[in-house]
């Protein structure tokens, strides 16, 4: 079974486990009381587990202090906000609970 | 004491007005810092960024008003032809507070990235003045941490104030600051207090299904038309709300099942009875006991108001504070808001425009809404005079109203105020649905200095509530307001 999720919750793991992954990475701005960001996520942890280790999925939940500078960068304009990073470079992001475009990030993420 | 930031403004608070002048202020240039600190409430309630509108005022009380009116409409529905509509199923407290609460979150992230965007520093530690220049700051761990700023803006607002009068009351009762974060249904309520939050909050509950009672000392909703709140109180009193009038409760007590026996004095004789929640609305508090203003020479009334100047302006000089902490101003989110904006252009933009609060709007969320801009009836005339005005009057019922029989058609009404010599309407008054709606494009009129005669000729809009407003004819004192006929 792979793909185990990436929790970030320190500068550190942003650093190291998404700009510096050798692999893309498809990260989730999430909070725990947003109803379209618990819909959202079952799909892309099935878009993960049929990825064939291609891509990792990591989520960072918007509420962590630590990250706040992050979260408002990339979740400013609401929330789920999904990005794809590869290289430390942001390829593209969506909005919302849309099952459609998660599917075209994770299929561009297996290209890379 | 190690101070190592320096900004051009601290604001300390973060609602409403502090937000606000926080925001514009930093559009304009200026270094800006806000603080922003929940004390919880005596029963451990708190909550996250954006002041008591946004977490235990206006919003969750907008959505939970909403919430009961459209258990109302389950009755509308059935006669306007839906099947299968259930007039009399449940209401879900927790469904509802979860998505209130769970909308409040993403408020309070919203602000916080608006604060990050715009480069405003955001402390959530409580703050405390040390001298006219100096903040102290404390998070909840109690580390502190100093900063200092050039100009100071105090916008800490209010809290819930209690009765003096009974023991341990802060515990045995909930007040606003509780009511819209509560996880499970308060049940059978005794509110206490005639304010608009004491029947904004009555009548919401009542409306999902509670049983209420609402216990006032005298008048309701004092300071606003008497008319118009006579007519607030007996719409609520139809619909089956309990008020227990020209009383103050004498004690309260948890009984063995933490429910509440409360005992009050009518006529001489004692009155008791059980509720599962008490709720007191008997007022608010300006919060400022703890920051330090006595020492830093902040001048403030007796409960605990700070005094301005019409720009703001505290006694001291570089001292600023706005909203609801302030004496004499309406304890209101728009005009906090503003205040904060043309403040912040005068400090950093070389405005001169002051705020004003004349013909400000309001609109009071009970069960039957009340809209309302300028004079009240009783001011109108105390101010000028009962010769120098005419009232206008009407009782009307909206159309959609004749669908459910039960709905009445007398409980609506509008009234306007109308100055004799120069014929502008100084005074709007409706009741009835969406009240907000009704009376927001008639501020601007009225701001205009809009006259009878221009109200007159303006052709309403059919079939709506609001087009009484352009048609209203008879004369308080001469004309009934009842219409006859079509």
């Amino acid at each position: 079974m792979q793909g185990h999720t990436l929790a970030i919750k320190t500068f550190t793991d942003w650093n190291s486990q998404v700009l510096s992954n050798p692999k893309p990475v498809i990260v989730d701005f999430y909070a725990d009381w947003c109803g379209p960001c618990k819909m959202l996520k079952p799909k892309l942890h099935s878009l993960h587990e049929q990825s064939q280790g291609k891509w990792e999925l990591a989520v960072v939940n918007v509420d962590i202090e630590e990250l706040q500078q992050i979260s408002s960068k990339y979740a400013n304009k609401g929330i789920p906000a999904v990005y794809l990073f590869h290289k430390g470079q942001e390829i593209s992001n969506f909005l919302g609970n849309n099952e459609a475009k998660a599917k075209e990030m994770a299929t561009k993420a297996t290209t890379l | 004491m190690d101070v190592e930031q320096e900004y051009d403004l601290f604001v300390i608070g973060g609602g409403s007005g502090g937000l606000a002048c926080a925001k514009q202020a930093a559009k304009l240039g200026a270094k800006v810092a806000l603080a922003d600190f929940v004390k919880p409430s005596p029963l451990g309630t708190k909550w996250g960024l954006g002041g008591t509108c946004v977490n235990v005022g206006c919003i969750p009380k907008k959505l939970m008003h909403f919430a009961a009116t459209l258990g109302e409409l389950r009755h509308d529905q059935v006669e306007a032809g839906w099947i299968d509509t259930q007039v009399d199923s449940k209401h879900n407290w927790e469904k509802m507070v979860e998505n209130v609460n769970n909308h409040i979150r993403k408020l309070n992230f919203g602000y916080k990235n608006q604060l990050l965007k715009e480069d405003v520093k955001y402390y959530n530690k409580l703050a405390e003045l040390i001298d006219a220049n100096t903040i102290k700051l404390t998070d909840n761990k109690g580390q502190i941490e100093t900063v200092r700023a050039k100009t100071i803006l105090v916008a800490v607002g209010g809290r819930p104030s209690y009765p003096d009068n009974i023991p341990n009351i802060q515990n045995l009762v909930i007040t606003s600051d509780d009511l819209f974060w509560l996880q499970e249904n308060p049940g059978k309520t005794l509110v206490i207090g005639a304010s608009y939050v004491a029947l904004e909050c009555g009548g919401f509950l009542h409306g999902i299904g509670n049983e209420v009672a609402i216990m006032v000392r005298s008048i309701l909703l004092r300071g606003f038309d008497q008319e118009m709140a006579e007519k607030i109180g007996l719409y609520m009193e139809e619909k089956g709300i309990r008020f227990i009038k020209g009383s103050v409760p004498d004690m309260i007590e948890a009984t063995e099942d933490n429910k509440r026996k409360v005992t009050w004095i009518i006529n001489g004789q004692k009155q008791e009875e059980i509720f599962d929640t008490v709720l007191v609305a008997t007022g608010r508090v300006s919060d400022t006991q703890k920051l330090n203003l006595d020492k830093v020479g902040v001048k403030m009334n007796k409960s605990g108001k700070i005094l301005c100047s019409a720009d703001d302006k505290t006694s001291v000089a570089n001292i600023y504070a706005i909203g609801d902490c302030v004496e004499g101003r309406p304890e209101l989110t728009p005009t906090a808001i503003k205040c904060g904006q043309l403040l912040a252009n005068r400090l950093y933009n070389n405005s001169t425009e002051l705020m004003s609060y004349e013909f400000v709007a309001t609109t009071v969320f009970t069960p039957l809404e009340y809209g309302c801009i300028g004079y009240s009836e009783e001011d109108a005339i105390k101010k000028f005079g009962e010769d120098k005005v005419t009232v206008y009057h009407s009782i009307f019922k909206p159309l959609e109203w004749n669908y459910f029989e039960m709905h009445s058609g007398e409980s609506c009404f509008a009234k306007l105020i109308v100055l004799n010599d120069n014929r502008r309407v100084i005074g709007f008054h409706y009741l009835g649905p969406h009240a907000g709606e009704v009376t927001q494009g008639y501020a601007v009129a009225i701001k205009m200095g809009v006259t009878k005669e221009q109200f007159d000729s303006t052709v309403g809009i059919h079939p709506t509530c609001s087009e009484e407003l352009v048609q209203v004819t008879a004369v308080k004192g001469i004309d009934d307001a009842q219409k006859e006929g079509c």
